[in-house]
Formats: C-alpha cells, structure tokens, sequence
C-alpha cells in the first residue's frame, strides 16, 4: 500500500515533462557541464537526456529517486557523446568552458558583503579547477557525492560501477582535494 | 597533541555531511583538521551554491511541444513497423514451398497446358466439308440421277 502511494507521485512528475525539467534540471546541468567542462554541450545533453527520460517513462519501475534514474540516462549520453569524433573534434576546436567566475555574478547578494563573495567566487573557482583535473571517473563520482550529495550505493546504480570502485574514486577525489583546497 | 589525523575515508564522510561522532570529536580538539575542514567544506559549500544559481539562471528550452512531436513519429513508426510484420508474416505463410512442391506444381501446370493446347490442335484440325464441295457433291449426284431416268425412259419405249 504504501508502495502505491509512494510511486503515485513518481508517475505523474515523469508524466508532465515541464515539471520535470522545471524540477530537476538546474542540478542535472550542473553535473553534466563538470562532468564535461562545456556548457554548451551540456545543455544539449541534458535536453536528450529529459526526452529520452519522458520517450521511456514507463521502464521507471521506481527503485531509485528520478533524480538517479534521470543522472543514469545522463551518464550514459556523456558516454556516447564522448565516443563520437564530433566531440573530440569539438573538445579540441571550441570549448565552452564554464566560467566559474560568471557564476558568482547570477547568485543573488542575500545581505552577503562585496568581501565574502569575492572570497566565495575565488573558493568555488579553486574546486571547479581541481575537479577539472580530476579523471573522468573521479571527476564524475565526486561531482555525484559531493556536489549532487546522491548516496554511494545511488552512484553504483546511476553509473554501473561496484560499491568498492566508487569508494575508490571517492577517496583518490578527496585526496585531491584536500591536497590542493585544503591546503593552508 | 593530536598524532594522528582526520583520514581520508573520515574526511569525504565529514564532506558529505555525514561525519561519525568520533569524527566530530576530533574535529574539537585537532585545530588543524579543524581548519582544514572548515576550508574545504567551505568551498565546496561555495561551488555546489554558486553552480546551482549558474544552472538554475540557463533558460530552459520548452520540451513539451519537441516531446509531442517525438511520441507522434514514434507512434507513426510503430505503425509502419507493424504493417511490415503483417506484410511479412502474410508472404511467409505463401512463400514456403518445398523445392519438390514446386517442382510438381510446375510439372500440373504443364499438362495442363498442354491438354489445352491439344484440345485445341483437334479442334483446328477437324475436316468441316465447304459449301463449295456439298454443292459439286450435290448436282454431280442430281446430275447421275436424271442421266439414269433418261435411259429407263427410253428402255419403256422402245
């Protein structure tokens, strides 16, 4: 019963396709543009990824958030995407790379000095760089725990990877992390 | 003094929000974890809400209509593709004929037609008689006829 009730709100969020991406998409760009380090492409990805979602609502069975499920389809689109010559081609002619520092300029003040976001802007610049040094996969699981704060077992089901490999790549992203950020 | 620190494991538990107490004890009495933490909690707080505001400020393209459209050439696909099953399975159920099938099919078709063309060749063939030989035929006999009149004629007079 409580099975029921808890998919019934599932199926009708999959259902209309505006509240979907009303919903998700912020953090489903967020992850694809790290992910890839280029908007552009990532705004691409994520619209597939919302059609491919809504084209295939039905095969959610609802063992995971939408949010997992919809990260799943993303990956796998990042994957293709990066199988094709038309993405290296691109990669190497025109990145578009995020400009963390543009960031800073869409958040709103909320009573915040010009000093602390500065000081914001220049620490979320510093992760943004670490992150882009990161491996693919790295990359990929510490955006997912960290910044997207899905659970370990939620990456193993959004990315096809063992538990132990995505501790693995948690704690080889950490260490990096606290090596370039942490540092005093 | 404080020997041992926070270890990485304990540190992307502290980073996910989800630090043990004894974590959190450490954190207390150790300055320098302490301080590294509160950097790169810090930043990464900062990234992940500054990302998010960047991602939230992008226009969203409309999906519905592209949605619609999607589902309608689906559909229509769906369609063509079961009208080629059906066209499939159809010629399926015509088409397989054994190779001696065949050949006995063939070989009924040929006497057949050949019974036809025969029927045909005796019906070409009969001797119809022309109007022109019935009417010789008939006056040579008319003509036979009166030449023996004549002569019986001529037996009674003399």
């Amino acid at each position: 019963m409580l099975g029921i009730i808890a998919e019934q709100p599932r199926t009708t969020e999959l259902d209309d396709i505006d509240t979907l991406v009303q919903t998700y998409r912020p953090r489903l760009l967020r992850f694809v543009t790290f992910s890839i380090g280029d908007q552009d492409l990532a705004e691409t990805i994520v619209q597939d990824c919302f059609l491919k979602a809504y084209r295939n609502r039905a095969s959610f069975r609802g063992d995971c958030s939408a949010f997992t499920w919809l990260t799943s389809i993303a990956v796998n689109l990042v994957k293709d995407y990066q199988r094709t010559e038309k993405f290296r081609f691109w990669r190497r002619a025109r990145n578009t790379s995020v400009d963390v520092s543009a960031m800073a300029s869409v958040l709103a003040d909320g009573g915040a000095t010009a000093e602390t976001r500065l000081l914001a802007r220049e620490r979320a610049a510093r992760v943004a760089q670490v992150i882009a040094t990161l491996s693919e996969n790295q990359r990929r699981v510490f955006l997912m725990r960290f910044i997207e704060e899905m659970s370990v077992q939620e990456i193993a089901l959004a990315t096809g990877m063992q538990v132990s490999t995505v501790k693995t790549h948690i704690h080889r992203g950490v260490k990096l992390v606290r090596q370039k950020v942490g540092a005093a | 003094m404080i020997r041992i620190h926070l270890q990485d494991e304990s540190f992307a538990e502290l980073l996910a929000g989800e630090g043990s107490q004894q974590t959190i004890e450490h954190l207390r009495v150790c300055e320098p974890c302490r301080a590294e933490a509160e950097r790169v909690c810090g930043a990464v707080g900062d990234f992940r809400r500054l990302s998010l505001a960047w991602a939230a400020a992008r226009p969203a393209p409309a999906l519905r209509q592209r949605a619609a459209v999607l589902m309608w050439r689906r559909s229509i696909m769906a369609a063509a593709a079961l009208l080629l099953v059906c066209a499939a399975i159809d010629g399926g159920l015509r088409a397989p004929q054994s190779a001696p099938a065949v050949h006995e099919h063939a070989a009924a078709t040929l006497a057949e037609d050949n019974k036809l063309l025969l029927s045909i060749d005796e019906e070409l063939n009969v001797q119809d008689e022309s109007p022109g030989e019935v009417y010789s035929a008939a006056s040579a006999a008319s003509a036979s006829s009166s030449g023996s009149a004549r002569a019986s004629q001529a037996a009674v007079r003399e």
